[in-house]
């Protein structure tokens, strides 16, 4: 990457100049810091009022709050560019009421919004996790000490929470950095979009490469930062922690509760759908041909399916190797695997897009490229779940089996094999999940005539064919609803 | 019990992890169905010295042997699955995703099964209950008769227990130490326990090695290491002794409990353990009693001589001592080293 810059430096000048850069970065760092703020404070308002509050309703609540997590950007921004355009759906409902056309909210509102949406889950599950294991024996050291309940929030709680509150706000930074979908479709310039546009005008032409250096830059910064934030280490008590009891929501409490779960889910969760599924019905009511939204299906599931094979397969040693050379190579492999986890989608793309065109001219545009690049940046899910339960095998283990006479491949046979397999197939699901969703690679690396349905659902949108979308955004949906519900269900209760 | 047959020797075994010198020198001659004990605290280097026997670590130097065929040196290095020597772990390390049957047919031929061997081992331990649990499933007490079961399945001629009773309830760990005892002596398997716990290695084991910092200090049977410790750290890890300082002349050294033989003369540490010191009332005694701390089968009382020194003696409960009370005693057995510099 860094040579690549370098080679263009030459007519960086230039570049600022007639490319806008500083307009771009300008809009990319705006919407980045509007996001992660609404975000940590959507996310953190959830995460306190579900854990310390207790009130009808509040379990089934936090998880329909964290169910947007499931909406990729580009479908929930199909939604609300749909809804609140200036003639959109919205306009045309209460046209009865007199109203012509809205201000819309293409551009930075509706990014910020759209990303503010879809991103809040992150912070509420990693800030809950780390709120429902914070001792509370320094609150009511705090209280005895003369503090009052709300000071105690502002004064304990969540400088306590600081680790977790980076951590989930960077994560959610990245995720605005590296998104294409619904910038592009809220016609908001920012990087991600430049790129896009320019590889349109020429596929490797040097704006490209440069704002997608400039990406892979912002993103590592980024990852760095999060990495980093491991320093503020917090005290730890001896003993188990105590938790604290929740406390009990008085009348005018739940009102407010209710009201404010119950806007982020409708926001979230109940515009999206309701609007998805009116585009549904329009469309079959208007006889849409289905039967062109097929090949995309069976794209997206071809691919899919062959990336979360080969995750398995790549990732099964990787693990391995990992847990038993803990010391000097596991750590290298590790940190490689880390490190893929933030890069840009789009970045990436581009750059398997520039190795097949410069030095594999045979693979340029081919399927195996497109996987190729796939499992660059999901690797590291199939990793991670095989690595969870690779934990779970102690050498102990080993150690007894080889004590009993077993070898080393009947050890891995019986010990290993079954031990680490579950969750190397979950998260398998999860690359399969991930694959099914990409958008920005899939658009720069597909082969001619072959498409998936987030291409698909991306391009009728950007073309306001709305209904013709709705097919294959709502299969996109219900596919990855059902096992992220339960994924992150599960999550919630360790 | 008699053993004539030398069933593992190791010679010279040393360990380093980088600059930590883990086992130095280590020897030990372990006898054909006898049960023995290495004994030390937790650091001294046991556990090492077990998983070098075992094959899961490779001594820097030295060699094993087993039935007299070298099983590890320079050349030789016969891997754990073919050492036939069982291990029991610490933590159990049953395998999670395997019934508890399961677990104890790990290291069983499909032909040892069919020939009851499963049937006889479960029998033997008393697990029927528990064959189709997981052993998430039962308590901590049984998931340990699991890995000894399973340990003992396939007939090893070495059986390893690394602080097999440490994480069970005092009670838990008596029975089941006298269960396995037994289990080993009626198979014949050799054992060899490593511990911390001095009541569990004296009890136990036939012959006891007593490590400290990565070498063997004594070798000898229980009572030997009690009763003739050869250097104090022995006295200490076995048994909880008063240590008083004196010099001796002429085979005599006189200290603030008494003058007494020794075999050197010049500055020496003289050890009396508590249970060695009788105690009297009398009115006309050179000591006091401080402290007396009931233990139900015995009681310990402190008691100080006018120089303000504390000592302790173990009698029986019959006798009632309040603190403030004067009285004799009389030392029955001593033991001397010569002082460390």
């Amino acid at each position: 990457m860094l040579w690549r810059f370098l080679n263009f430096s030459r007519s960086i000048s230039s570049f600022f100049e007639s490319w806008d850069v500083f307009g771009l970065v300008f809009n990319t760092l705006i919407v980045f810091f509007a996001v992660v703020f609404s975000s940590l404070i959507i996310g953190l308002i959830i995460s306190i009022i579900t854990v310390r509050f207790d009130f009808p309703g509040s379990k089934i609540l936090f998880t329909l709050c964290a169910l947007p997590l499931v909406i990729p950007s580009y479908i929930g921004a199909l939604t609300y560019i749909s809804a609140f355009s200036p003639k959109g759906l919205f306009v045309q409902i209460f046209n009865r009421y007199g109203i012509n056309e809205i201000a819309g909210i293409e551009g930075f509102l509706g990014s910020w919004l759209v990303l503010t949406l879809f991103t809040y889950p992150y912070v509420q599950l990693i800030c809950t996790s780390a709120l429902r294991n914070l001792d509370s024996t320094v609150e009511d050291a705090a209280r005895s000490l003369g503090v009052n309940q709300f000071k105690v929030y502002t004064n304990v709680v969540i400088p306590r929470l600081k680790k977790p509150i980076i951590y989930s706000g960077l994560l959610v930074g990245l995720y605005v950095i590296s998104d294409f979908g619904a910038v592009s479709l809220m016609r908001y310039s920012t990087v991600t979009k430049a790129i896009y546009a320019y590889y349109e005008l020429s596929i490797l032409g040097d704006p490209v490469i440069f704002y997608s250096s400039l990406l892979i830059v912002l993103a590592l910064i980024i990852s760095f930062a999060q990495r980093g934030s491991d320093t503020s280490r917090s005290a730890k008590v001896s003993g188990t922690p105590r938790i604290p009891k929740k406390i009990l929501l008085n009348g005018k409490g739940k009102l407010i509760a209710y009201s404010f779960l119950g806007l982020v889910v409708f926001l979230g969760l109940i515009i999206p759908i309701c609007v998805l599924s009116f585009w549904l019905i329009r469309g079959i009511y208007y006889g849409n041909d289905v039967s062109s939204s097929i090949p995309g299906i069976l794209g997206s599931f071809t691919a899919a399916i062959t990336t979360s094979f080969f995750a398995i397969i790549i990732a099964m040693p990787i693990v391995i190797l990992i847990s038993q050379y803990k010391s000097r190579f596991g750590d290298l492999l590790e940190k490689i695997m880390l490190s893929l986890y933030g890069l840009p989608h789009l970045a990436v793309g581009v750059s398997i897009l520039f190795i097949s065109i410069k030095l594999f001219p045979n693979i340029y545009q081919s399927f195996f490229a497109l996987v190729i690049s796939y499992l660059i940046v999901f690797l590291p899910q199939a990793i991670g779940g095989g690595q969870a339960s690779m934990e779970q095998v102690k050498s102990s283990y080993i150690e007894a089996s080889l004590g009993l006479g077993q070898s080393k491949i009947d050890t891995f046979r019986r010990i290993t094999f079954p031990l680490i397999y579950r969750g190397l197939f979950a998260g398998g699901a999860l690359v399969f999940l991930s694959t099914m969703k990409e958008l920005p690679q899939t658009l720069l690396l597909r082969p001619t005539e072959f498409s998936t349905m987030a291409v698909d659902v991306w391009s009728f949108a950007s073309e306001a064919l709305f209904t013709q979308a709705a097919f294959s955004a709502f299969i996109l949906l219900a596919i990855s609803a059902i096992p992220t519900y339960i994924l992150s269900t599960r999550n919630l209760e360790v | 019990m008699v053993f004539d047959n030398l069933i593992i020797r190791a010679r010279s075994l040393s360990k380093s992890y980088g600059d930590e010198i883990v086992l130095e020198d280590f020897n030990i001659d372990i006898w054909y169905g006898s049960i023995f004990g290495i004994l030390g605290v937790s650091g001294s280097g046991k556990t090492t010295a077990l998983r070098l026997l075992a094959g899961f670590e490779n001594p820097d130097e030295g060699t094993i042997e087993m039935h007299n065929k070298v099983i590890y040196d320079k050349k030789i290095n016969i891997p754990p699955e073919e050492r036939k020597i069982g291990m029991v772990f610490q933590d159990y390390a049953l395998f999670p995703h395997l019934t508890v049957e399961k677990n104890i047919a790990f290291g069983l031929s499909k032909d040892e099964i069919k020939n009851g061997r499963l049937e006889e081992i479960i029998n033997m331990t008393n697990l029927q209950p528990y064959r189709n649990k997981y052993p998430q499933d039962i308590s901590g007490g049984q998931q340990q008769r699991v890995s000894i079961a399973r340990a003992l399945a396939p007939k090893p001629e070495v059986i390893l227990l690394d602080e097999p009773f440490t994480s069970l309830d005092a009670q838990m760990a008596r029975d089941l130490r006298e269960e396995v005892v037994s289990l080993l002596r009626a198979t014949k398997t050799t054992g060899i326990i490593v511990t911390h716990d001095q009541e569990e290695a004296l009890s136990v084991c036939d012959i006891v090695s007593v490590l400290e910092n990565g070498k063997v200090i004594q070798s000898a049977t229980p009572q030997e290491i009690y009763l003739n410790p050869i250097s104090q750290t022995v006295a200490n890890s076995v048994g909880d002794p008063n240590i008083i300082k004196g010099t001796s002349t002429n085979g005599r050294v006189k200290t603030s409990l008494g003058t007494f033989n020794s075999a050197y003369d010049g500055d020496l540490d003289v050890s009396i353990r508590p249970e060695c010191i009788e105690v009297n009332l009398d009115s006309n005694g050179d000591y006091i009693v401080k402290e007396c701390i009931f233990y139900g089968h015995d009681q310990v009382i402190s008691f100080e001589n006018k120089n303000g020194e504390v000592f302790r003696a173990r009698s029986l409960p019959s006798m009632i001592f309040e603190p403030g009370d004067q009285v004799c005693i009389d030392v029955t057995e001593v033991t001397t080293f010569p002082s460390k510099r």
